[in-house]
């Protein structure tokens, strides 16, 4: 079975390399983003196995880039993955179309868990 | 008739006890047989100061008491006398005569005789115009006592009534503003709490992207896939884990804080066993107290009802109180103690207790370090420790009381604490058992 890909659309740079680092470790293909614009744009046109998405990004947030995504691939996982931790966040990701919901500071046993749970 | 009658008696009234005249000329055409009722009651009216006329139209004789027939004679002599001197007046006009000598005298002893006449008139004028002066003036009397309410006893109180009104007018008039003001400064509040509620969104975003990494690398330098560290290098990373974790807790108590405040808690009640819970809760800090060398000893009855509340916001409840009596606690224990109690048996707790029905009762009992009475309700307040000296000798930052009375709050308990210097703390919580469901704040 080929590597399973996974796009991280992360504007943080220490951030981005924790979680490439932690996918890398866990032997899934990183695909990168640094804002919503090139999120919506790479999603497309790669097709990756599953998102993890900041929500507060330059350019274009990630509530917005996941309606876009979400309109031309449903079935594409995107796991909201936000500092945005108060009360109605996880509401608010889900409703813009997020599959699941991990607030930061992240629990790394916790997003291995989701990742594995989507991606079988 | 009738009419009459009670003309003539309600001015016969007026004029006996107000003494003072009152004309009356009327017009009558009584019947034969009704004529003895005039005489009856012109007699009854004799000698008043009325002064009182009936002209009878059949026979057009005048009818009248004493005053009455003065006044009518009065006017028919006067009446006479402007005739006869009218007709003297009109024959010398007429003959347009220059007055000689002895038409002179005719006219002095006509004018003489008029004077007279005149003078015997005016005395009798001037008693009806007297009369008639006395009733204008008492009806103008009675119609300024009237108007003025003089001498009414009701006048007064009136006059408090008015003054008390004019007062209350002022109140009402004085609360609207206030009103206004008030409505004003709470729509100010509002946006200032919008803003509030924006900042602490944005500050926990901005201080949980950096906790992210710190969080982050130093969970996945401990695993082995940056190579292997040495137990020093270990032991250091685990510093810096154990601080960023206690970090990122600090920053979820003051946005709990800040959220119950904003009224923006959501409750989810379930149905769950109390005892089970708080026994789960004692277990999980048995190794801190025995670490620090403290006794943690409970006694939680096991036959309490279930309790609809929601089970994680009674955890935090217990758990920050618990864990503030071990911190607290240098030697000694910490008792739990729980049980279903009715009121009386709470008085013996809090004497002021003053509730119905059956409640759950909790008490967290330590030997630690106690508080000064006037600390007792301070302590309840959001960052209280700051300001203490305990906070050079204790971590925290005085958050986990404000949010466990804020907690208890919601769901309709009350927290109250017993302290003695240097003796130690027992805080007691006690939930309704027919407690209505707790409601969501927002």
């Amino acid at each position: 079975m080929s590597q399973r890909r996974i796009l991280v659309v992360e504007d943080n740079r220490d951030n981005m390399t924790l979680i490439i680092d932690v996918l890398t470790a866990l032997d899934y293909e990183v695909l990168q983003a640094s804002d919503g614009e090139i999120g919506v744009r790479v999603a497309l046109d790669e097709k990756p196995d599953l998102i993890l998405m900041d929500l507060s990004l330059p350019r274009m947030d990630g509530w917005t880039a996941t309606r876009h995504i979400k309109e031309v691939l449903p079935k594409l996982p995107i796991i909201a993955l936000t500092a945005h931790a108060m009360m109605g966040d996880r509401e608010r990701a889900i409703e813009a179309g997020c599959d699941d919901y991990i607030s930061k500071p992240i629990n790394l046993q916790e997003l291995a868990r989701k990742i594995s749970e989507y991606l079988g | 008739m009738n009419a009459l009658l009670l003309m003539v008696v309600v001015s016969s009234l007026l004029s006996l006890s107000i003494g003072a005249g009152l004309v009356l000329v009327s017009l009558i055409s009584p019947q034969k047989n009704h004529m003895n009722w005039v005489f009856v009651l012109l007699g009854a009216f004799e000698w008043t100061k009325a002064l009182l006329t009936l002209i009878d139209l059949r026979t057009a004789l005048p009818y009248g008491n004493i005053l009455g027939n003065l006044a009518l004679g009065q006017l028919i002599l006067v009446g006479g006398s402007v005739l006869v001197f009218a007709s003297l007046v009109s024959v010398f006009m007429r003959q347009n005569l220059a007055p000689q000598s002895d038409s002179w005298v005719v006219l002095l002893v006509g004018l003489f005789a008029i004077g007279t006449l005149l003078d015997l008139r005016v005395e009798a004028l001037s008693i009806i115009i007297a009369r008639l002066l006395d009733a204008v003036v008492m009806l103008w009397l009675g119609w300024l006592l009237l108007r003025h309410q003089w001498f009414n006893p009701l006048a007064v109180l009136n006059r408090e009534l008015m003054a008390t009104n004019t007062v209350f007018r002022n109140t009402i008039e004085e609360l609207a503003r206030e009103k206004n003001r008030i409505d004003m400064l709470n729509r100010e509040l509002l946006v200032a709490n919008r803003y509030k509620s924006e900042f602490m969104s944005n500050m926990s975003h901005e201080l949980r992207t950096p906790l992210n990494s710190i969080i982050g690398y130093s969970e996945l330098l401990r695993s082995p896939i940056y190579g292997t560290l040495n137990d020093k290098q270990l032991d250091r990373l685990d510093r810096i884990h154990r601080n960023g974790q206690h970090l990122s807790e600090l920053i979820d108590r003051i946005l709990d804080l800040s959220k119950i405040e904003a009224g923006k808690l959501k409750i989810e009640p379930i149905w769950f066993s109390l005892s089970a819970l708080l026994k789960i809760i004692v277990s999980e800090f048995q190794a801190q107290a025995a670490i620090k060398g403290i006794k943690m000893t409970h006694e939680i009855d096991e036959d309490m009802p279930l309790m609809y509340a929601d089970q994680q916001r009674i955890h935090q409840v217990f758990h920050n109180l618990i864990s503030n009596a071990i911190k607290f606690t240098q030697r000694g224990a910490v008792h739990v103690q729980a049980s279903l109690l009715n009121p009386q048996e709470l008085r013996k707790a809090h004497a002021d207790f003053e509730a119905d029905g059956k409640w759950l009762f909790i008490s967290i009992d330590d030997s630690g370090i106690g508080m000064a009475n006037e600390d007792h309700h301070r302590i309840f307040d959001e960052f209280a420790q700051l300001d203490g000296t305990r906070t050079r000798d204790h971590d925290g930052i005085g958050l986990g009381l404000p949010i466990a009375k804020k907690l208890v709050e919601l769901h309709n308990g009350r927290i109250w604490l017993h302290s003695v210097l240097g003796v130690g703390t027992t805080f007691y919580v006690a939930f309704p058992l027919e407690m209505p469901a707790p409601v969501s704040q927002i």
